[in-house]
């Protein structure tokens, strides 16, 4: 692994002095050594996400055309699978319900991250780094264990109810804790906030204290300095976890599943019952493209309206 | 100016204890004396974890579970430091576009991944097994081991590097006596949260495992017949793992270099 | 302020006149500070600092890095609030307001432009705070255009801009709101020597246009020169000196402020005595005639200070001068330095004085020769020794 040849002009002018047999100057001078070894550095990576992830993703696409008959996946081009997402009711509710509860969770997530991370920057500056740490090992610990937690803190023999029980505060349990939309945008939050703290803590890294002061300078209050110079400054930070936060919201299987309830129910689940049980991978696949699809469009939007509104 | 900023210390608490809650209550329970994993705590007992590293099932899991991450963590942190000495080298316009190639891992949610390799690995004929989860793990841990290996790049002068050159090292003579010790943090650490990431990950790993189920699969078929005792003590042992692991990259890295 | 009040330049005053009444607006001192103290947590910026600058001028904060002058710009600009003492502008105290409430603004030393807005917006930024109608936002942003000789970058982004560039547009974002004071951080730093020298003229020149004060915050003495009406020296937390350019290059209050504006040869030595007029002092290098100043200890240790261009070299034989001191020596080295040439003279076992010589005087002196180093009695400024208050 050759990682010497960092400057083209020096590398050119080394490799041609240390001089190599007439025969291998002529099939690679320095500078096509030097694209080999970079290809070779970056090639593996590069082969195993193309071949591994994108490859499979446009085989999930061309199933969304095709069809299944007889427990086989036949190649008939078709979109039925699209037009019945787009068009019978109860897709349409679940692809609205998940799009509610992505759109919670995932604003929920980016306020909480963005407040939490301007505290860090402005209020406790002292503290960041263990706080900041503090944060990523959240995000660490427990994907799974941070939504079934759920249901023993808030279930009808959980933690929060017995104590309200134990309190005298209430006699019977209250199940509205758990197993609906609220519930289900809570806890995908509780997931969610750790990955969107750290973009907005880089944004945040990008203003400094300089542009901070000369805006105060030159006659602006907190608010203003907020909403025309840190807001702006930090739009992308912000803009990136939100979108992360909504994608991995949109997509989720295991909140609705657990903690969901009936009308805490999202595309994903369905999703998975397609290929688990029905093994209609044509539908599956046409529902994953429509919520991405339809993900990426509010992404857009969003993306578009904050950066005519941050300026 | 003067007095504690009271406010922001009780709003970061109070988040602090929302993220932490849930770990909290799960490794509180595994040590709980009763087949229910809920209040009231009876008394304390190490009786879960005896059995989760008795049954058969949870032990498989573990060993599943500790192979996959090991695998993977090394394909991924061989490829993946490759991979950003490369990028920090090349010309700046594929570089951009290589670092929105591996941020595309990262930003489609697992569950798309987890059906798209599904669909693929059945089309190509490529059997569910292990091999199939481990091939999930590499895919999410690359974009992790690439971000932060390049973070710590970034941060030194590669010229350092033509100096060596210039004072007689050879190539590889550079790379192991100047470079390699300088990204060894860097390295370490990315290697412990790949194994991190790969011991938590769930949807991927559920999706193709084919019946070699790692812990959280195991957690999650556990948890059709409601949260166990010993759920909570195979769920704890997992967090242990990963949040020791993530305390030691965080002893080697800078949590500045990474955030930006 | 009492007594000084009535003059027209800087003014240093003592510590005690810290409880004086702030005078009415229109008499008052551009900037009035009154023994402002400052420390971040044990460490003690600003050690009682009181000064006033008179409307209209271009007054430099002198000193070495961690002498407390950007703390005490930054102090009046509001972005640290004081621990102790008072500062005014235009006859209001204005300690208890935010920086957006001071008619007071600040050219940055990084410049702090804002990256996300083009050159025009940020020029425009406080005029759209202030909510000034459009249309005259635009002419008065050319106008600081113009004035800051930088035209045709409107468009751009505030990352496009090159160093000198972006100087200019900072200093223009500072001055359209018209500020009563400008303040400027070591605005300079960050440009090459050319740029520098050319920013400095033009510095001046749009001070003089506009009339506007400006604070001047620099360790770079040859800056301070060149601009300044006054020079504030600042040291250790404390302000040391203040005076015109001549004043402090020629009158220097101690031996800081000998060393630290322009070049100096320091002897030490001992009062020991009069001659008529002039004193004595008795140095390991021979007695030397001085001429008793302000800051002349009657006796007891002394330190003389002569700059190098006021150092003559005779070569024996040559006819003596009028000068009143001459003494014998050695030319160790000769530095070429285009239009002036330096003689280190070694004078005694441990002292060699600098002399800096026209290439005209220096003609026909060569290393190893003997010399006699001249210098007049007026030529000398005799400081009180380090430690000892100025």
């Amino acid at each position: 692994m050759s990682v010497t040849e960092a400057r083209p002009g020096a590398t050119a002018a080394r490799g041609g002095r240390r001089g190599q047999g007439p025969g291998g100057r002529r099939r690679l001078g320095a500078g096509g050594r030097r694209a080999l070894a970079l290809g070779l550095q970056v090639g593996p990576a590069t082969a195993f996400v193309a071949f591994f992830l994108l490859a499979p993703l446009v085989v999930f696409f061309l199933y969304s055309l095709w069809r299944v008959r007889d427990y086989e996946i036949v190649a008939e081009w078709n979109l039925d699978a699209y037009k019945q997402a787009l068009t019978d009711d109860s897709y349409r509710r679940l692809l609205w319900n998940t799009i509610k509860i992505a759109g919670g969770a995932s604003l929920l997530s980016a306020g909480l991250a963005f407040a939490f991370a301007h505290t860090l920057r402005f209020k406790l500056r002292r503290w960041q780094e263990p706080l900041l740490f503090a944060v990523v090992i959240a995000m660490f610990s427990g994907y799974l264990v941070r939504v079934y937690a759920w249901r023993t803190l808030l279930g009808d023999s959980g933690i929060v109810n017995s104590a309200l029980r134990g309190l005298g505060i209430t006699s019977e349990p209250l199940s509205f804790l758990l197993f609906n939309r609220g519930a289900a945008i809570v806890v995908l939050a509780n997931f969610l906030i750790p990955l969107a703290v750290l973009p907005v803590y880089a944004a945040l890294q990008n203003v400094r204290d300089a542009e901070i002061e000369a805006a105060r300078d030159l006659g602006c209050g907190s608010w203003g300095t907020f909403w025309r110079v840190t807001a702006p400054l930090a739009w992308p930070g912000i803009f990136f976890s939100w979108a992360l936060a909504f994608l991995a919201a949109a997509g989720d299987y295991v909140v609705p599943q657990l903690v969901g309830g009936a009308n805490g129910t999202m595309v994903g689940v369905v999703i998975t019952d397609t290929f688990q049980t029905d093994y209609n991978f044509p539908r599956g696949a046409a529902l994953a493209f429509t919520t991405l699809l339809v993900s990426l469009t509010i992404i857009g939007i969003v993306r578009f309206v904050g950066g005519k509104v941050l300026r | 100016m003067r007095r504690p900023p009271i406010l922001a210390w009780l709003f970061v608490g109070a988040l602090l204890t929302f993220l932490f809650a849930p770990v909290v209550c799960v490794v509180l329970f595994s040590f709980n004396d009763s087949a229910a994993a809920g209040p009231p705590i009876k008394g304390l007992t190490l009786s879960w974890y005896r059995e989760i590293f008795t049954n058969v099932e949870y032990t498989d899991a573990l060993r599943n579970s500790l192979q996959v991450a090991l695998i993977s963590a090394s394909c991924s942190v061989v490829a993946g430091t490759a991979a950003a000495l490369a990028l920090v080298r090349l010309p700046r316009r594929i570089t951009a576009v290589l670092a929105g190639f591996f941020v595309v891992p990262m930003v489609v949610p697992a569950l798309f991944i987890g059906v798209a390799l599904l669909s693929f690995f059945t089309r190509i004929g490529f059997e569910l097994s292990l091999q199939a989860v481990i091939v999930g793990h590499i895919i999410v841990t690359l974009p992790l081991v690439i971000a932060l290996i390049g973070a710590r790049l970034q941060n030194l002068d590669l010229s350092m590097l033509e100096a060596a050159r210039d004072l007689g090292a050879s190539g590889p003579q550079a790379f192991a006596r100047v470079l390699l010790p300088l990204i060894a943090p860097a390295i370490v650490s990315a290697a412990l949260l790949s194994i991190a990431t790969s011991a938590d990950e769930f949807i991927i790993s559920l999706f193709v495992n084919g019946g070699d189920q790692t812990v959280p699969v195991v957690i999650f078929g556990g948890l059709r017949t409601g949260v166990t005792p010993a759920i909570n003590a195979l769920a704890s042992t997992i967090l242990a793992a990963t949040v020791l692991a993530t305390l030691i990259a965080g002893r080697l890295v800078s949590l500045r270099d990474v955030a930006r | 302020m009492g007594p000084h009040s009535g003059r027209v330049n800087t003014v240093v005053e003592e510590r005690e006149t810290a409880a004086g009444s702030i005078p009415a607006a229109a008499g008052a001192p551009a900037i009035a500070i009154d023994d402002v103290r400052k420390s971040f947590g044990s460490y003690s910026a600003l050690a009682g600092c009181s000064l006033h600058v008179e409307r209209g001028q271009f007054i430099s904060l002198l000193g070495p890095s961690g002498c407390g002058k950007t703390t005490l710009l930054r102090i009046i600009g509001g972005f640290e609030t004081q621990d102790a003492g008072t500062v005014a502008i235009n006859g209001e105290t204005v300690d208890a307001l935010p920086p957006n409430k001071r008619n007071v603004n600040t050219v940055f030393q990084s410049y702090a432009l804002f990256p996300h807005k083009s050159v025009f917006d940020n020029i425009a930024f406080p005029l759209a705070i202030a909510r000034v109608p459009k249309r005259e936002r635009a002419e008065r942003v050319r106008e600081m255009l113009e004035l800051v000789r930088l035209s045709g970058v409107e468009e751009r982004k505030a990352t496009q801009l090159s160093g000198g560039q972006s100087q200019r547009v900072a200093l223009a974002r500072a001055l359209v709101g018209r500020p009563e004071v400008l303040l400027l951080d070591e605005p300079l730093a960050a440009l090459d020597l050319k740029l520098r020298k050319t920013m400095q003229l033009e510095l001046r020149r749009i001070q003089e246009q506009l009339g506007t004060t400006f604070v001047f915050v620099t360790h770079d003495q040859e800056e301070a020169l060149t601009m300044s009406d006054r020079i504030v020296l600042m040291n250790g937390g404390r302000i040391v000196q203040g005076g015109s350019p001549r004043e402090v290059y020629d009158q220097p209050a101690n031996v800081f402020v000998s060393d630290f504006v322009g070049e100096a040869n320091l002897l030490d030595g001992v009062v020991d005595g009069h001659v008529g007029a002039l004193a004595t002092v008795t140095t390991e290098a021979g007695v030397l005639h001085v001429a008793p100043g302000a800051t002349t200890p009657a006796a007891g240790p002394a330190i003389v200070s002569i700059r190098p261009e006021r150092i003559a070299l005779q070569r024996p034989g040559q006819a003596a001068g009028e000068a009143e001191n001459g003494l014998p020596g050695t030319v160790e080295r000769i530095v070429f330095l285009g239009n002036l040439v330096r003689a280190h003279v070694r004078v005694a076992e441990e002292v060699v004085l600098t002399a800096e010589l026209s290439r005209a005087e220096a003609d026909g002196i060569a290393e190893g020769e003997r010399v006699l180093a001249c210098f007049g009695a007026a030529a000398t400024r005799v400081l009180p020794p380090d430690g000892a208050p100025a």
